[in-house]
């Protein structure tokens, strides 16, 4: 794959401060499904790339160093309105403390996730996300 | 034993819900803390099994043992958790309107692989119907069990059935030609960690923690889940779904009007 065909497939950033973890995301993403795949390993990396270049979508962990993934997410929310935001988590779907998060974010996975839901769930993200901005 | 440091009865029903409350914390906890490492496992077997066709035979088979052993921690893990949330009612649905027909062929056509692997022909029929509110996770979920189940527990040559109906509400039937449950086991099989005595007898594996979770999650959607067997000639798992919630029946906000996900 190409670089701009992988910018045509999307721009994901995967924010995740594991990187056995975060290296899994990048495999499937980048290497499997042809995106072009950026890694920042805290949230501070993250804000300042998500205000600096263009993004199709952010994944992000819910547990990293520093801050909450709510507050992460509502900070996403407030520099970049229209980038979609999905959350990635060891903490189960049905947790009673994970729903405020996962009513707020695009999307909501659970660790361990599939190869096939992870590629299907980005990828629908990605397309509603240009839907939403007209492009 | 029986009494607390204040001298006053233990139990009551505060004690025993910050008990049940503590229960589902600590499950919480442990497992956030097992499934990173169990997540390693099943991903990065994942990625292995990419690498196949470089693997001998037999190396290849060993992935597969890792695979499934990885699974079942993990899902083993997720039952746990869930029965403890349910118990301690901290469990918290996404319910949105999904299409329960189109769900249940996905379900099905996920697990013919399995299916065929064990020598079992398996065939659905999903019909169309409007869509119940449910979580869409927990429904596959519980879609998912019942079909393994049913493929788990029939042999080689065997049959397993699925179908979809909606009349006045959803109706997902799951029927196999296995070895079934006797009639007084019957009610017995929703029962956490019971496990039929023909399941038991075939020295078939799982912990009994799937059919009450299956219970369970069918009881919070509003929704109930039947068994009928027949020993030696099979068994039929119903699920029925309800097309209104009870959250909406009470005047709640309709689940599928709000937030932002799906």
């Amino acid at each position: 794959v190409s670089v701009s065909e992988a910018a045509a497939a999307g721009r994901v950033l995967v924010v995740e401060d594991d990187p056995v973890a975060a290296r899994f995301v990048m495999i499937i993403l980048g290497k499997r499904a042809g995106f072009e795949v950026s890694h920042a390993t805290g949230p501070e990396t993250a804000l300042a790339l998500a205000e600096s270049e263009s993004w199709d979508l952010v994944l992000t962990d819910a547990e990293l160093p520093g801050m909450s993934g709510l507050a992460l997410l509502e900070a996403f929310r407030e520099r970049a309105p229209q980038l979609p935001v999905a959350v990635l988590t060891g903490h189960s779907a049905t947790d009673e403390a994970m729903q405020p998060l996962r009513s707020r974010a695009d999307d909501f996975l659970t660790k361990p996730v599939r190869p096939d839901d992870l590629i299907s769930a980005v990828t629908a993200l990605v397309a509603r996300g240009r839907a939403a901005r007209g492009g | 034993m029986g009494e607390r440091d204040d001298g006053r009865p233990a139990g009551g029903d505060r004690g025993q819900q910050e008990l049940t409350g503590f229960k589902a914390g600590f499950l919480e906890t442990v497992s956030h803390a097992l499934r990173g490492p169990i997540g390693v496992i099943i991903s990065y077997t994942e990625l292995l099994a990419d690498e196949r066709d470089q693997f001998s035979p037999e190396a290849a088979g060993f992935l597969d043992v890792v695979r499934r052993a990885g699974e079942q921690l993990d899902r083993l893990l997720s039952d746990l958790v869930l029965l403890g949330q349910i118990e301690a009612g901290s469990v918290r649905l996404d319910l949105a309107p999904v299409p329960v027909g189109e769900l249940t062929a996905a379900a099905a056509r996920a697990a013919r692989p399995a299916a065929e692997r064990s020598g079992i022909t398996l065939t659905w029929d999903a019909g169309t119907g409007p869509p119940a509110p449910g979580d869409r996770g927990q429904l596959r979920r519980m879609l998912d069990y019942l079909i393994g189940n049913a493929i788990q527990f029939t042999g080689n040559g065997g049959s397993v059935q699925v179908t979809a109906r909606c009349d006045s509400e959803w109706q997902v039937e799951v029927a196999d030609s296995g070895i079934g449950i006797p009639a007084a086991e019957l009610a017995e099989v929703f029962g956490r960690f019971y496990r039929a005595s023909t399941a038991r007898a075939a020295g078939l594996p799982g912990a009994g923690l799937g059919l009450p979770v299956v219970k369970a999650l069918a009881g919070l959607h509003g929704g109930r889940v039947e068994a009928a067997s027949t020993p030696g000639d099979g068994s039929r798992f119903t699920l029925c779904l309800p097309l209104v919630s009870a959250g909406q029946a009470d005047g709640a906000p309709d689940p599928a009007a709000g937030g932002r996900a799906r």
